[in-house]
């Protein structure tokens, strides 16, 4: 054991780590970093359009000055604080700002716009982030050892399989005979996904000759497009049901303690099964709070009010879950350096800049990079609900923000966010096409998250499945060559027939 | 449909034709299931609700034209101005007419933005007619 811990501690045990990191970020200096990072990052992730890969690209040229460790101290501040800021976009005016917070959107809307609970909606989702941020972190410092040697035994068939299994969960979050709705999307996602050069063979794909295509759809735009920008539309498209007069929390930021009782469980599970999903390289937040939404769903007994309806089991579960996979995320950029979503891909650009290699060397050559950044982590999470809950009022007050100002504002952001990544006009055209297209998608009644979910596990998807053919010579026998293969493969294909068996099961119960 | 012929354009190696996976293996993939799942879309259509259309009006198509002079001039006339000219035309196309409002969100917003990205050192569009105007000034001062 002592040896074991020796070994991927670079030397020093667990218990060094954590004073390492203690004694690095226990100062003024890089405190202060911390609330920066969370005060810039929550403001950032609250504008529509901007969330915390936009945040991170925005303060990745301040902090070249900075040490390394203070640098990615400050990144991993603005990392947590734009996930919660885009938790109140969601909640507030349905506007997630990054693919994490969507399913926050699913409950944290309804309650705070059809309830008129928007003080309960935003004190949940804070506790809740809190809550899972904190247990991430306690469970990241007790076994970051362990996970680096959990992730690596994963093959890529087992990632391929993993990706397919979050795809197919798409119709746990379909409404009642939408699932091949859902599914269709999920495909178009996955379509989107292949736009541009492959970069395995150098090959263009589907880009038309143009330049603008080459480096594919930017995952930004696609999300802007497809909630923020075709948000703003709808509400001006149900001009009358948008007009209602938001209500403004000035009493009831505590949540009850029947609340609390009811969320507990559900942020325990949530946590857990947040962390060890962002532990996965390519699954990441987003992947996390959909399947814990879908896991509290698929639990509830004739939830009330039901799911999608303003439950607050339905807002705790992805809350809790992105922040806990935010943490968890960091383990495979930091141990094996894979990104596992595109915002660490972004703090993965930060490490190299600094000319620090993450990887499996990481802990032994940088220990107090590494470690300095896991005790922010719960530091950050801290500091965020500490600055957030007494700013709630304020930040609600959006919500009073009248209809002919706020639908131009996010028009902006969206366009504003997508345009300062590229800085090419292009894409400004671009967003406004995808918009308008998922403008006329809704309308019809076809959901929008699973083609996001599409679009994101699509490049990672392909490279998995390319490298379980490779190494099974082309054979599809790798589906079914190892225990956790099978199991994995079982499980998708439930999902995938759990629509019809329901409706088997109904039809038989009705006769 | 069209995505699974469009994967025929896609152009590869001599040698890649031979591999295993290649270029276009995944599209083909993509468009076979989701051909499939077309079949089954209209195999088995949902109930059809007409979709509520009645907000669908002049606002909605100005805000869209909007969007697409918005991206046609933000370089031409620069981040201020076209910001400005974006902000305040839509404000008017949903209703908006109180002008100490509109005035106040329009130079807060893009004076607010243009001087943050500023202080981020992160150079926004000036317009093609800065340079001149510049000159002009230069030559009056």
């Amino acid at each position: 054991m002592d040896r074991f811990v020796a070994r991927h501690s670079g030397g020093i045990t667990v218990i060094d780590g954590i004073l390492l990191g203690l004694t690095t970020v226990l100062t003024l200096y890089n405190l202060t970093l911390v609330l920066a990072g969370c005060a810039v990052g929550t403001i950032i992730g609250m504008l529509p359009g901007l969330g915390p890969i936009s945040a991170i690209a925005l303060m990745i040229p301040i902090t070249y000055s900075f040490e390394p460790s203070s640098g990615m101290i400050l990144l991993a501040g603005v990392y947590y604080g734009a996930i919660f800021g885009g938790s109140t976009s969601s909640i507030l005016i349905n506007a997630p700002g990054v693919a994490g917070t969507v399913a926050t959107s699913f409950d944290g809307y309804p309650m705070a716009s059809q309830l008129r609970q928007p003080g309960r909606a935003l004190a949940t989702a804070a506790y809740s982030s809190f809550a899972g941020g904190t247990l991430a972190a306690l469970l990241l410092l007790l076994t970051a050892p362990f996970l680096a040697d959990i992730s690596l035994s994963f093959q890529s068939a087992d990632y391929f399989l993993m990706m397919v299994l979050g795809l197919s969960l798409v119709s746990a979050f379909a409404s009642e005979g939408e699932h091949l709705k859902a599914l269709i999307m999920t495909f178009l996602g996955l379509a989107l996904s292949t736009v541009g050069t492959d970069l395995t063979a150098g090959v263009q794909r589907f880009t038309f000759g143009r330049m603008d295509l080459i480096d594919g759809i930017s995952f930004l735009l696609l999300a802007m497009g497809t909630f923020a920008l075709s948000e703003a539309l709808m509400m001006v498209l149900h001009r009358r049901r948008s007009e209602a007069a938001p209500t403004i929390p000035t009493s009831g930021l505590r949540i009850s303690k029947s609340d609390i009782k009811a969320i507990i469980p559900t942020i325990s599970r949530s946590s857990v099964l947040g962390f060890f999903v962002g532990v996965l390289p390519g699954a990441g937040a987003t992947i996390a709070s959909f399947l814990s939404y879908g896991l509290e769903k698929s639990l509830a007994r004739n939830p009330d009010p039901r799911f999608g309806e303003g439950n607050i089991k339905g807002l705790a579960a992805p809350e809790a879950a992105n922040n806990a996979a935010c943490t968890g995320s960091f383990v495979p950029l930091l141990t094996l350096g894979i990104p596992g979503s595109g915002t660490t891909a972004i703090l993965l650009g930060a490490l190299i800049a600094y000319g620090i290699q993450p990887g499996p060397r990481l802990m032994v050559d940088e220990p107090q990079i590494f470690w300095s950044v896991i005790v922010s982590m719960y530091i950050g999470n801290l500091f965020l609900l500490a600055l957030n809950l007494p700013l709630i009022p304020y930040l609600a007050r959006l919500l009073l923000i009248p209809r002919s100002i706020l639908v131009p504002l996010i028009m902006f952001f969206s366009m504003m966010g997508v345009y300062l990544v590229s800085f090419n006009t292009f894409d400004l055209y671009l967003i406004v096409l995808v918009a308008v297209s998922a403008l006329a998608l809704r309308v019809l009644g076809f959901p929008m998250a699973p083609l996001l979910l599409g679009f994101i596990l699509g490049g990672m998807l392909e490279d998995n499945l390319r490298r379980a053919l490779t190494i099974s010579d082309g054979s599809w026998g790798f589906l079914i060559e190892r225990p956790i293969t099978m199991v994995l493969l079982g499980i998708i294909s439930l999902t995938l027939l759990s629509p019809l068996i329901r409706k088997l099961v109904s039809v038989a119960t009705s006769r | 449909m069209a995505y699974g012929f469009a994967t025929q354009d896609i152009q590869l190696d001599f040698w890649a034709e031979e591999e295993l996976f290649n270029a276009r293996s995944f599209p083909i993939l993509i468009a076979v299931g989701g051909s499939l799942l077309a079949l089954l879309y209209m195999a088995f259509p949902p109930a059809f609700e007409p979709p509520d259309l009645s907000g669908f009006n002049l606002e909605l198509i100005g805000l869209v034209v909007l969007m697409l002079l918005y991206a046609g001039f933000l370089e031409q006339l620069g981040f201020i101005v076209a910001t400005g000219l974006f902000l305040c035309t839509g404000f008017l196309v949903l209703g908006e007419r109180r002008p100490a409002r509109l005035g106040l969100v329009t130079v807060a917003l893009t004076g607010g933005f243009y001087c943050l990205m500023a202080t981020l050192e992160i150079h926004l569009p000036q317009g093609g007619w800065t340079g001149s105007w510049q000159g002009i000034l230069e030559g009056l001062l």
